[in-house]
């Protein structure tokens, strides 16, 4: 495939071609600083290695399949009768939500602010996990092909996982917030005092640096997305504060918090549809795309 | 006979990008053998015209797409990699099995230099570890390695 034809030019070329294959990386490297260059090459390269992600997943595909055909019916059953208890269990909660909710307009109608726009979501699974020192990420199920973009933020059940970093053509690639090289605003449930959670590069730590020093902050304080920069919807709980610790120069008061999602042990995530994107605008999407 | 060992070379090459991908937990996932620059080092030592520095930029950046790391940088650190097998690969070839094992473990951590330097500038970190231990489990499992693959690449 590859084979150069000429034996004796090989030697000759071997500084020339080193040289132009490690500009190339290095224009690639620049390039993909900026996702709108970089994104298209990746969503087209991800066709030549999609059989591959397959691959992988088979054996996790069989478990499934084999877990369900073997699992005997009185577990079944039973699992049934649990899932119904939870089902009743969360319609009584959602029937209390529901007057919860109608004094919480009205009471934002009297406030004049603006209301919390229900978030739509889609289920994603996911296929590839990375969790090693500098880089935590999960690969999910869902990309180009689904409408996924850059930038959606991705919950589970609990919380705030992260959000969608690169797209390829039929999987997406999701930065945890305890990425080392990730921020995320938020402000504080009680207070509303507003401040930045950095991730650590743990799974279960997540560093605020930054919290002012006149701020009144306890052990078990929730914090949820600000909403600032666009990024996250607002109002998604984010983190538990789990420690209070002073600055060295005491200028500001730092804190450790616990991440809301189950970071360790995560299946099934949700995807966040902001309004500007909703899964039928995926041909829209497309069509872009191949201009 | 060729066009044999060029689907043995690049059907090894896509089992290793397989194994890359299978996701460990943990310890394990710190401690994966960079199973993707084994093959592409015994081929460019054993193979160097047919699995040249095209087909390892050509795998790297594939695997740069499967990872979403930064794009092109393991294509930078593993051209970089061949090219130096390239300029000793005679001298690779005749070495003691114990030297050349010292050798790549040479290539290997200055590939990983690389990376971590990359990795370093692209995202301001401010530590600079190098992960050994994946350095040590592909030199553990190398031997092996080469024994596979020398008897396959004898077979056809």
């Amino acid at each position: 495939m590859w084979t150069p034809k000429n034996t004796n030019t090989l030697s000759q070329n071997n500084i020339l071609t080193f040289l132009f294959l490690e500009i190339i990386c290095v224009v690639l490297m620049i390039a993909d600083h900026s996702a709108h260059i970089t994104a298209p090459v990746r969503a087209s390269i991800s066709a030549l290695t999609y059989p591959l992600v397959k691959v992988v997943e088979l054996p996790q595909l069989a478990y499934q399949f084999i877990n369900t055909t073997v699992s005997d019916q009185a577990a079944l059953l039973n699992e049934n009768i649990v899932l119904k208890q939870k089902l009743s269990q969360a319609q009584i909660d959602l029937l209390q939500m529901e007057v919860v909710s109608q004094q919480n307009t009205e009471l934002r109608k009297l406030l004049h602010t603006k209301q919390l726009l229900p978030l739509k979501t889609t289920a994603a699974f996911i296929v590839n996990v990375n969790t090693g020192k500098n880089n935590h990420y999960v690969i999910i199920n869902q990309g180009f092909n689904q409408g996924i973009t850059v930038g959606q933020t991705v919950l589970d059940l609990n919380g705030v996982v992260g959000q969608v970093d690169n797209v390829t053509l039929e999987n997406s690639h999701v930065i945890l917030i305890t990425n080392k090289n990730h921020a995320i605003p938020v402000e504080f449930l009680r207070t509303g005092i507003r401040t930045f959670i950095y991730g650590t590069g743990e799974l279960d730590n997540l560093s605020l640096p930054e919290i002012p020093q006149s701020a009144d902050i306890k052990l078990g304080d929730v914090l949820i997305t600000s909403g600032y920069g666009g990024v996250f919807p607002p109002g998604l709980k984010v983190a538990t504060i789990q420690k209070i610790l002073d600055s060295p120069d005491k200028s500001f008061q730092r804190a450790t918090a616990l991440p809301s999602a189950n970071l360790k042990l995560m299946k099934q995530l949700l995807l966040v549809w902001s309004l500007q994107d909703q899964p039928d605008k995926k041909n829209q999407l497309e069509g872009q795309s191949s201009q | 006979m060729k066009l044999r060992s060029l689907k043995l070379i690049h059907g090894s090459i896509i089992v290793s990008l397989i194994l890359m991908l299978i996701p460990w937990s943990g310890w394990f996932k710190i401690a994966q053998p960079y199973w993707l620059a084994l093959v592409i080092i015994y081929w460019s030592i054993e193979a160097p015209r047919q699995a040249g520095m095209l087909t390892a930029f050509f795998y790297s950046i594939l695997l740069d797409v499967l990872y979403g790391s930064l794009f092109g940088k393991h294509g930078f650190s593993m051209v970089a990699m061949v090219f130096l097998i390239s300029k000793i690969h005679k001298r690779l070839k005749m070495t003691s099995f114990w030297q050349l094992t010292l050798m790549i473990a040479a290539l290997l951590l200055n590939d990983s230099i690389i990376r971590t330097f990359i990795d370093w500038v692209s995202m301001n970190q401010e530590d600079f570890s190098i992960n050994l231990w994946s350095i040590l489990t592909s030199i553990l499992i190398w031997p092996w390695f080469k024994y596979l693959l020398d008897r396959l690449n004898h077979r056809f």
